[in-house]
Order: structure tokens, then C-alpha cells, then sequence
């Protein structure tokens, strides 16, 4: 058999044993993953506290995006002013992954870490950059920046569940949906957010 | 899992190393396939002599097999290699000048700088030229700006996305099209070469 023949079957044959396997999707893609974005996840590198979030709201330079992955009427009841409700359904979408800029910061929240920890697996898989969880969640944020009378904690509150009884569904008219910085001494946080200038552009060129 | 971080797992200075060491390895490679020759470069654009094409399609299959395969087996993570971002007006009008370029001086910038490599005047001459044109593109860029960061900007586009089919279908088909077009390079280079006997 002549060298040409062994090619075309080489050929054909890789082209073939991929039509037959396929390629791994999201789901076997990121259980690859898994061991490595868990490290980063216990290693708490990627979940800001709520008062670098409040911070990058007010920093010029910063664009933020805000994705709330709470049920609907969870997010009725309260969100983040500027904050989007997705679902993990839509954010399983490549369509929908790739629309996000790699120039803005993207904050992932749910009612504590649970559901925005497997949005931020999600999307990792598909490569989006610059993302973050709010650490501790809305429960979080409403702890610290609600009033005592804007706020009742809910007793033997479950696992990713809002943890206060708000008056009503006030959304991101709450009080608390967009605090002023505090005018007394600046909150002290570990800075987790990185640098978004200066990426190196990477590119191939024609032979 | 690839692709992997030179810089950080070899330092910056057998970065540059590693990355001269490539450059070097494929510019033999070029030498060796005949493209540090511009007649041989300027043949595939009478016909005559289809190894340009031949081999750019060998090097695009071999690749994409490669890359879908070792991004099967977890080796490599295909979603983590960069995609050029498809500004068509802008490509289309560069491949024009580019092709113009090709056509006259029977290089392209990487078989222009193997040429040159094997001390080949036309070579030298070559790079001369596009060293001139990259400065007055450098200093030209401003005024084209939008044109050049706008015009058709479809962002990091890829065939399986434009075609709405999946990843392997899409490898699958063009093995089978680089066949086909080797097929029909060999039976148009033996045209040409019937058509030079009879007339010499």
C-alpha cells in the first residue's frame, strides 16, 4: 500500500472515530475539571467580600455584572440594584457564556454560596474570566447592610434559602439593594478582584 | 492538561527560547516542502504546481485530528485555545492586499523570512518590503480605526457555530473536502503538465 493510500485512511479514519465519540460537552468537561476548580473554591480565591462588591460599584474604571441565580421570587423580595436574574439552565448555554465580556468583573450571587459555587463551575468550564462569587451570598449582604428594622432573621434556615423575612417585595428599592459607602472608616476586606488592564493579547499568525 | 503555560512552568527566558527553537523547526519544515522558493509559491497560482495548497491542507487536517482528539481524551482543553476574532471586512480587504502581495513577490511573511534565512535575494527584498509596509500599517492605523475594530466584527466565530452543526461533524467534513481538493490539486497538476509536454 502506497504512502498515499495510508494517509487518506488515516485520515478518514481519525475523522470518523471522532464522528463516532464526539466531543466531550459541558457536563464531561467540567467534571475534568472538578479536582482543579474545587482547589480554588476551598481555597476561598474567588468568593469577595460584600463590601469589595459595594467598593467596585463605585470605582469608575470597573464595569460589574451582577447575575442573581436565585428563584424568582426570591429575587422579587430583594436583589442588588443592577443585579440580572439567570438560571442555571441559561448559563449551561455556550451561546450565552460567550456573550460576556472578558473586560467586566462578574459577580455570581444565590441566597448563601450554593447555587452561584455551581455557576461559577459553569461557567469557568466555558472559560469566562473575571468571575467571583459574593461571599456568603444575599444573606450576607443583607446582614451587613440592612437596618435592624429593614430585616427579620428567618430561625432554622435551610441551605441556600433567603435567611430574613423581608416586609414586602421591594426588589432593588430595598434600603439596602444599593448602600451609600460607609462616610466613617473604609470597610476592611482582602482585596480578591484582579487588575482587569493590561492582558497580554495573545495571537497566531499565518506561515 | 494543555495547552500549557510556557512562561510559567520554563520562566520567561526558555519561553523565548522554546518559542525561537519552534520558529526555527518550522521554518525547516517550510525550507523542506520547497516554500523558501518564491517559482514554487508562484506555481500555485497558475495551476502548475498545487504543493502550497497540498501542504497548508495536510497541516490544517493533521492539526484539527489532532487537536479534536486530544481534546477528547482530557489531554488538551480546546476551549482554552485562542480564536482569532473574525473581523470579516477588514480580513477580506487585508487577504485582498495580502493575495496581491503573494501574487507579485511570490512570498507570504513566513516563507518571505525562510527565504531570507537561505540568504535568497528576492527573500531579502521581501522582507524589506513588508518591513515598509507594517510600518506605514502601523502608522496609518488611526485613521482606519473604526473601520478596522467594527466593520463586520462577529467576534471569536468558529464553523460549528456558523453552521449550527456539531464540533465533529464539522472536522469530519473537512478531512473529507482537503481530500477532495488534494484529488482535484493532482488531477489539474497533471492537466497542466500534459498541456507543457504538447507544447514543448
Amino acid at each position: 500500500m502506497n504512502a498515499k493510500i495510508i494517509g487518506v485512511l488515516a485520515a478518514v479514519g481519525a475523522g470518523a472515530g471522532l464522528l463516532v465519540l464526539g466531543q466531550p460537552n459541558l457536563h464531561d468537561r467540567l467534571a475534568r475539571l472538578e479536582p482543579e476548580l474545587n482547589q480554588k473554591i476551598q481555597s476561598r480565591q474567588i468568593q469577595i467580600d460584600p463590601a469589595e462588591l459595594l467598593a467596585l460599584r463605585y470605582e469608575d474604571q470597573v464595569g460589574v455584572r451582577i447575575f442573581d441565580l436565585r428563584s424568582e421570587s426570591d429575587f422579587n423580595l430583594f436583589h442588588l440594584t443592577d443585579a440580572q436574574r439567570v438560571s442555571l439552565e441559561q448559563i449551561s448555554e455556550p451561546a450565552w457564556a460567550k456573550e460576556l465580556s472578558p473586560k467586566q468583573v462578574i459577580v455570581l450571587v444565590s441566597n448563601d454560596e450554593e447555587q452561584a459555587t455551581q455557576a461559577w463551575k459553569l461557567l469557568s468550564t466555558q472559560k469566562v474570566a473575571n468571575l467571583y462569587i459574593l461571599a456568603g451570598g444575599i444573606n450576607a449582604w443583607i446582614e451587613r447592610y440592612a437596618k435592624p428594622d429593614q430585616k427579620k432573621p428567618i430561625a432554622n434556615c435551610k441551605n441556600d434559602q433567603l435567611g430574613f423575612r423581608l416586609p414586602s417585595s421591594l426588589g432593588s428599592r430595598h434600603p439596602a439593594a444599593d448602600p451609600e459607602p460607609s462616610h466613617g472608616p473604609p470597610e476592611k476586606f482582602e482585596k480578591k478582584v484582579k487588575s482587569l488592564g493590561g492582558g497580554k493579547r495573545k495571537a497566531g499568525g499565518c506561515g | 492538561m494543555s495547552p500549557l503555560d510556557i512562561s510559567a512552568s520554563l520562566g520567561h527566558v526558555w519561553q523565548n527560547v522554546f518559542y525561537v527553537l519552534t520558529g526555527v523547526a518550522f521554518g525547516f519544515a517550510l525550507e523542506r516542502a520547497g516554500f523558501g522558493n518564491a517559482r514554487n509559491l508562484a506555481a500555485q497560482f497558475y495551476l502548475k504546481d498545487m504543493r502550497v495548497l497540498k501542504v497548508m491542507f495536510t497541516a490544517i487536517i493533521t492539526a484539527m485530528l489532532l487537536i479534536f482528539w486530544a481534546n477528547l481524551f482530557g489531554l488538551l482543553d480546546a476551549r482554552a485555545l485562542f480564536i482569532n476574532p473574525t473581523h470579516l471586512w477588514p480580513g477580506i480587504l487585508g487577504g485582498l492586499i495580502f493575495g496581491i502581495g503573494f501574487v507579485v513577490g511570490g512570498y507570504c511573511p513566513g516563507t518571505a523570512l525562510v527565504s531570507l534565512a537561505t540568504l535568497k535575494i528576492d527573500g531579502m527584498l521581501f522582507v524589506l518590503g513588508l518591513a515598509i509596509g507594517m510600518f506605514l500599517f502601523g502608522e496609518s492605523i488611526d485613521a482606519m480605526r473604526v473601520f478596522w475594530d467594527t466593520a463586520g466584527n462577529f467576534g471569536e466565530l468558529t464553523l460549528p457555530e456558523v453552521l449550527g452543526l456539531g464540533t465533529e461533524w464539522v472536522v469530519f467534513a473537512v478531512v473529507l473536502m482537503a481530500l477532495a481538493m488534494f484529488w482535484g490539486a493532482e488531477r489539474v497538476e497533471q492537466y497542466f503538465a500534459r498541456k507543457n509536454k504538447g507544447e514543448n
